[in-house]
């Protein structure tokens, strides 16, 4: 509790300590977003977007990194090349919508995406949004909404490439580069990102007797993206637009700290992704047809076994959005129509099943006057056999002068079960075709909080309160026979605050920039019939959700020097839902030092740059034997050319 | 600078958490007790070992960790004594840790050429180790007692469930790990296949009675639902004859199986109860014990008691359930995540 109190007071210090606005600190051009046409119906949800310091300095990240680095976000994972996904107010990787070009990228398999292997400056605009709004997003848009948003952005007079390379501990390299194209009506870019890592890197084994020092094996990743995006300006009101994104990740699968024999698991993922635009603007409305596919191939291996396990997902998406324009009012009215299909190939036939779903929504936002937003919507999501709740949503933002503004908003959020929910088959494990959706409400308050923009100083200051049930929460349990199988179980709410402070201050030729956020989750099981209900109600907490999660970053631009701290403290997590002290993992604090050099040459810049990660030699385990990189480094060179 | 040192202050508070240690409790070994293996979750890495005492009666729990200073592992599946070791079977780590029977401190871990093993038999003959491999085939391999090194092995049915020493050769029920069998391998001592016979679906436990007739107990398929099969209870000669096979419960699939040699009883566990095979008559008593839940069981000859264990879910602390023969209610403890296993020890 002193800890939270102690935040609390730190953040609401912040602003008033004359620092100033985030993106003073400018290394790359920035690029402006037109937000997505369902953007606009959720003025109340908290944004966390990447500012240029991150952008510039580290495009080598991967998506995971990269969120870990701008918000309060719990990332699970199963290891240094295990799967890695978003749990965000304290509900799991499945229940953090992910969109791209509006197309959920979600696996229709397992509910999750591996944000470990997406490298991050490929969605330098992405925002994360905290919190549920399934009438905006549809299924699984429970703990919060990641846009990756790539294609909107705003033509550029000028042209721009990035190259960078990076080479790092443990056999790690990096190199990325893209371009930015627009001439005339046509415009597009080309990014290309490829990585290599050993992970070889030494721990302390304390899962073995002697504890003896090793190295971690067998966790070698190679992975590698394209993606082109190109949209041509038909009329002043008319655009055309089609993307391409493909990825590939090989990596193998180090065995658990206690096992000796080492392991021979491999998993081997191939995406292929794909959207056609067409859009109208017109003053009065929007029209926007998008038509995407989504190709996911997961390939297990395990050479010990001889065993091979592949699952092959394909969606096709098609997305009408209507926007009307009248006076203080808007009207949305969007229309979903998509085709999944799964094919299960882990007993050595491949079995297929598929569905068709579909969603119908409408929105209403009412601008009384500037400053004041109403917005209220709704939703009805279809699936083959699964009955879907309707889906209302309300919120409201209001601002209050000229350096305050108040919001709230409410909810119902909903998750379809997933194909391997409904039909896996194997490895002492079946489906469960009579699962029901999750469903719940969720609601929020808050207020943010910015000076007038100043020359000097410049702050910000947001503040949410949220609350979320989940009812009929999906979880794998034994059957009588011991069979593992999904069933609708738990009822879970979650409630916490977040906090967000960005400031900056410029002092002389030293630019100073300093982002803080910190969100409190109280995740509890209120309910499940398979455990005693001792271990139910609001006192203990849902297992892998850190209670604190905080993050702290401080820049300081010095003439052509740039030093950067990155400082994320992930809490203490239950392992378990009695929340035995036993089984625990320990919170643990990270900080990553990057110093960097940036000269221009002609009209082009180049930064080089040096990174200790870990600085402290933090020993830390995601997951219970899963141990992480102690202390290691890195060197990079970025060039920005303008042409 | 003044705003950059209340920063560094308030950062440095901000991540000063106390945190208590955890202090893992001193195994309290009395004359005679019995072992509780706890599987844990899969891909928990909670794993443990609890100990009762028959002296008390009380459970202490966590008594490998208190005796090794470091965690089982991941899905700790088999657990059997001789010769005063305890062999303890971590599938998913892929490793058998063999320790002390009365202090409980480590004596050597088995951890090459074992894929996914899955219970030990340790005796006269030998050490045999059942090996699920990638759950739809299997191994039977064989430990060196003098090094514990696996020096050979030889490939089984399905899902090889615990092996038995019935009349000098190995038996191996096959009980069809992710796929379904319906086979006994049987070895002779240094895995030379000697014969294979038929069983009813998914054989997982060999119990020899004290006439020398064998019994099969065959677990059953409860899914797909176009595939279910119930469970059945056969009946050999110790050369592997085919005498007799008896019907399990309606809708009960055997998950464990214990043999009390005093009354010539065996005690079958299904998840929801406890039922009685009399060797003598053939006769199945359909429920002597009333328990959801149940995971494991064992009969504990010493007390002429009946231990269930019952998981209650994979994610909290499960129970251990004692009741006399008779199906009278003894006690209730609380043990480590899944219990699903027991051994007697003796000082």
């Amino acid at each position: 509790m002193r800890v939270v109190v102690f935040i609390v007071i730190f953040f609401i210090s912040i602003p008033y300590l004359g620092l100033g606005q985030t993106d003073t600190v400018r290394v790359l051009d920035e690029v402006e977003v037109i937000s997505s046409p369902w953007e606009q119906f959720v003025p109340s949800h908290k944004k966390y977007t990447a500012d240029s310091v991150i952008k510039s300095l580290v495009p080598y990240q991967n998506l995971a990194s990269r969120l870990n680095y701008i918000a309060p976000v719990n990332i699970r994972s199963y290891g240094v090349t295990g799967l890695t996904t978003i749990s965000q107010r304290g509900f799991g990787g499945g229940r953090t919508k992910i969109l791209w070009h509006g197309i959920d990228l979600q696996s229709l398999s397992n509910g999750s995406l591996d944000i470990g292997q997406i490298p991050a400056f490929f969605f330098d605009n992405m925002t994360l949004y905290s919190g549920g709004q399934s009438a905006v997003a549809g299924s699984a848009a429970i703990g919060g909404i990641l846009n990756l948003e790539p294609l909107d952005a705003k033509t550029r007079g000028d042209n721009q490439s990035q190259l960078f390379l990076r080479a790092a501990s443990f056999g790690s390299l990096t190199a990325g580069g893209k371009t930015e194209l627009s001439k005339g009506k046509h415009s597009g870019d080309i990014k290309i990102f490829y990585q290599k890592s050993d992970n070889d890197y030494p721990f302390i084994n304390t899962y073995k007797s002697g504890a003896p020092k090793e190295r971690l094996a067998h966790a070698n990743r190679e992975s590698g993206s394209v993606s082109a995006d190109y949209s041509f300006q038909l009329s002043d009101k008319i655009k055309l637009s089609s993307s391409y994104w493909g990825l590939f990740s090989d990596s193998q699968l180090p065995p658990l700290a206690s096992k000796t024999s080492g392991s021979q698991e491999e998993q081997n993922d191939r995406y292929h992704r794909g959207a056609v635009n067409f859009s109208v603007k017109d003053q009065q409305y929007d029209l926007r047809f998008t038509s995407g596919v989504d190709l996911q191939k997961i390939l297990y291996l395990n050479n010990a076994t001889d065993l091979e396990s592949e699952t092959t997902s394909f969606r096709w998406q098609n997305n009408l959005l209507y926007t009307y324009y009248l006076d203080n009012w808007t009207f949305n009215f969007t229309g979903k129509a998509n085709r999944e299909e799964v094919t299960f190939n882990n007993e050595g036939y491949p079995r297929i099943k598929e569905r068709l779903t579909g969603e119908l929504s409408g929105f209403i936002r009412y601008e009384p006057k500037a400053g004041t937003i109403f917005t209220a919507g709704i939703n009805q999501s279809m699936a083959e056999d699964i009955s879907i709740p309707t889906t209302p949503s309300l919120s409201v933002s209001h601002q209050l002068g000229s350096v305050l503004t108040v919001h709230g908003e409410f909810s119902r959020v909903f998750r379809i079960p997933t194909f391997n929910d409904l039909y896996w088959q194997g490895a002492g494990a079946k489906g469960n075709p009579d699962l029901r959706p999750e469903s719940g409400y969720n609601g929020g308050i808050g207020i943010n909080f910015k000076t007038s923009p100043a020359k000097y100083f410049n702050s910000s200051l947001s503040l949410d309160l949220y609350s979320t049930t989940l009812n009929d929460q999906i979880v794998w349990a034994p059957d009588s026979e011991g069979d593992w199988t999904p069933m609708n179980l738990q009822k879970v709410w979650s409630r916490g605050i977040e906090l967000e402070s960005v400031s900056s201050i410029r002092y002389g030729e030293s630019e100073f920039l300093l982002r803080l956020n910190y969100q409190m989750t109280r995740a509890s099981l209120m309910k499940d019939n398979t455990i005693s209900d001792e271990y139910t109600g609001t006192e203990n907490q849902l297992f892998y959700t850190p209670e604190h999660i905080f993050g702290a970053n401080l820049s300081v631009k010095y003439r052509r020097w740039l030093l950067a701290i990155f400082n994320q403290f992930t809490g203490d997590q239950y392992t378990t839902l009695d929340n035995n002290e036993r089984w625990k993992l320990e919170g643990w604090f990270l900080s990553d030092v990057n110093l960097a050099y940036i000269f221009s040459v002609g009209k082009n810049k180049i930064s080089v740059s040096g990174e200790v990660k870990n600085i402290f030699d933090t020993e830390y385990e995601v997951r219970r034997e899963r141990i992480m990189p102690g202390r290691n480094y890195g060197i990079s060179i970025n060039l920005l050319l303008n042409h | 600078m003044k705003q950059l040192k209340f920063l560094i202050i308030a950062l440095g508070m901000a991540f000063t958490i106390a945190c208590d240690d955890n202090e893992s409790p001193q195994p309290t070994v009395s004359e005679n007790g019995f072992l509780i293996l706890n599987e844990g979750a899969f891909q928990g890495s909670n794993a443990s070992l609890s100990y009762f005492s028959m002296s008390d009666s009380t459970v202490t729990n966590d008594v490998f960790f208190a005796a090794n200073n470091r965690s089982l592992g991941d899905q700790a599946q088999g657990i059997t004594g001789y010769d005063g070791n305890i062999f303890l079977t971590i599938q998913n780590s892929g490793k058998i840790e063999i320790i002390n029977s009365t202090d409980f401190s480590e004596i050597s871990t088995v951890d090459s050429r074992l894929t996914s093993p899955r219970y030990t038999y340790a005796g006269s003959e030998g050490i045999y180790v059942s090996d699920w491999n990638d759950g739809y085939n299997g191994w039977l391999k064989k430990v060196d007692p003098s090094n514990f090194q696996v020096i050979d092995s030889v490939e089984t049915g399905s899902g090889p469930s615990l092996p038995n020493a019935i009349n000098g050769k190995i038996w191996v029920p096959n009980a069809g790990g992710y796929s379904t069998d319906s086979t006994v391998s049987i070895f002779n001592t240094d895995l030379s296949f000697d014969k294979e016979i038929y069983t009813g679906i998914n054989p997982a436990f060999i119990i020899e009675d004290a006439a020398g007739k064998v019994w099969v107990i065959c677990k059953g398929k409860s899914w797909p639902a176009e595939g279910v099969r119930p469970s059945s209870i056969m009946k050999y000669d110790r050369n592997g004859n085919f005498e007799q096979e008896i019907a399990g419960p309606d809708g009960g699939y055997f998950n464990s199986a214990s043999y009390n040699s005093t009354s010539g009883l065996i005690y079958l566990g299904t998840s929801d109860g406890i039922h009685v095979l009399d060797v003598q008559t053939g006769q199945l008593t359909e429920s002597l014990i009333d328990i959801s839940g149940v995971y494991g069981m064992e009969y504990i000859e010493a007390n002429d008691w009946i231990a269930v264990a019952v998981p209650v879910g994979f994610t909290t602390a499960g129970e251990i359930h004692i009741f006399n023969t008779d199906g009278s209610f003894v006690k209730k403890e609380t043990v480590g995540i899944a219990p699903n296993g027991f051994t007697y020890v003796q000082k």
